[in-house]
């Protein structure tokens, strides 16, 4: 219904019941994300919500950060997760939603050497290397903390079977890493493995026993 | 005797209730409010709106205000895809509308000229039986030299100014309420459309406009009836 052509008050405006809470929702979620771009953002939160997916929206503030962050990797991954390839293009796409700087996302494109199709893991891999500063030890870390079903705070399992794919992919990228090193990681790590019903997390490989990731 | 016990830990729990009363009071008192710059302060923590939001968020419950969109979500995705496609055009002004946007019911030509505002597709699986028609009559729509799309399109940005300049009477007639702001905003919309206008006249955005004024017109079928009878 479309409002009657003469106002006199407030009171004649028909404000739909569910307006205030998309209002604060999105309120809310602005003041959490922080977005750089605050019109790209919004265009992206609300075609988001129209269509059913993901919203670009951290799960808690990150104060004072800028440039790429785990949360906003974290957005970009629950994005995307369902996807096995994504194109340069849909990754562009997302770049700019969040605001972040081009110049960051062709640096990760050239340190994974990916053409115009990536496999998704592979790209979230890479730049999660790219956020630890290229420490293998530490990609890892975020790896686990992003990609973990665990309760946030919590141990941040994951399973092995995609740790040990994701740690020789970073590793073989790497090339500085022998293949008996990797070796001895993985075989160290079978043992907490084993009691962990097939789950590794960060305390296992950040422990002072395990032999050195990279 | 069970009735003095209970009337007994009633009597420690009311101390209790109250003290945690207090407590959060003490605590909400804590955070102070600054209305004028969006912004909470808890202590060291404080938490802000990003700059330009309170614009951004005053401006979209305008739009939706105005237009009563039964989709809010649709209509606001459609609303900023718009803009972003505005600001990448070049138009300062990016929080400003000069054009209506209308929300799609189900007539297939109204989805066309969504198709059109929103390159992004939003909801394209929702309106997927008719996207193809959409497709089809986009490569129709911006034919410039078909005399009848340019007569429809002024008569509809006629009709759009007359909607607006009567809002700006009303606005005069009404100089006091709380609403006023509103209706304000609205007045000074004639002036950005013109200057759309002037800016996009003769180039190819014309018809791209010209849908949009479309859209104006298919989906306001209604109102425009009103607009137009004396």
């Amino acid at each position: 219904m479309a409002p009657p052509e003469t106002m006199y008050c407030a009171q004649q405006i028909n404000i739909p019941p569910e307006l205030p809470d998309i209002l604060k929702q999105f309120t809310k979620a602005a003041i959490r994300t922080q977005p750089q771009d605050v019109l790209a953002w919004s265009a992206a939160y609300f075609t988001a919500l129209a269509t059913g997916e993901a919203l670009p929206v951290k799960r808690r503030l990150e104060p004072g950060a800028t440039g790429l962050t785990p949360g906003l990797l974290d957005v970009i991954y629950q994005q995307l997760k369902e996807k096995n390839v994504v194109t340069l293009g849909l990754l562009g796409k997302k770049w700019a939603e969040l605001g972040l700087p081009k110049q960051q996302l062709s640096e990760i494109i050239q340190s994974g050497g990916f053409a115009e199709e990536v496999e998704f893991m592979k790209f979230f891999a890479v730049t999660c290397s790219h956020l630890g500063g290229g420490s293998i030890t530490e990609a890892m870390r975020l790896i686990c903390q992003i990609l973990t079903k665990d309760p946030d705070g919590g141990a941040c399992r994951i399973q092995f079977s995609l740790f040990k794919e994701l740690y020789e992919y970073l590793a073989s990228l790497s090339g500085e890493i022998s293949q008996s090193q990797i070796e001895g990681v993985l075989a160290h790590l079978h043992d907490d493995v084993e009691k962990q019903a097939g789950m590794v997390m960060p305390r296992n490989f950040l422990s002072p026993e395990c032999p050195k990731l990279s | 005797m069970a009735n003095e016990q209970t009337k007994v830990e009633t009597n420690r729990d009311v101390p209790v209730a109250q003290e945690r009363r207090k407590k959060r009071r003490r605590r909400r008192s804590r955070a102070s409010v600054d209305y004028e710059e969006m912004s909470v302060r808890y202590g060291a923590v404080k938490l802000q709106v990003p700059s330009g939001f309170k614009q951004l968020l005053e401006n979209l419950s305008r739009e939706i205000l105005r237009e009563q969109p039964k989709n809010i979500p649709n209509f606001a995705a459609a609303y900023f895809n718009r803009l972003l496609e505005r600001r990448e055009q070049g138009f300062a002004d990016g929080n400003l509308v000069s054009e209506r946007i209308v929300e799609l019911e189900d007539a297939a030509p109204l989805a066309a000229v969504e198709e059109v505002m929103s390159p992004v597709n939003v909801g394209a699986e929702e309106v997927a039986p008719t996207i193809q028609t959409a497709a089809e009559e986009e490569e129709e729509m911006p034919d410039l030299t078909d005399p009848e799309v340019e007569k429809a399109a002024t008569l509809i940005q006629a009709s759009f100014r007359g909607f607006a300049s009567r809002k700006s009477v009303a606005s005069e007639k009404q100089p006091n309420t709380k609403q006023m702001k509103i209706l304000h905003k609205l007045a000074d919309e004639p002036q950005t459309s013109q200057q759309a206008d002037s800016t996009s006249a003769g180039t190819t955005s014309f018809a791209k406009d010209a849908l949009v004024d479309a859209l104006f017109e298919a989906g306001e079928e209604e109102n425009l009836k009103k607009i137009h009878s004396p």
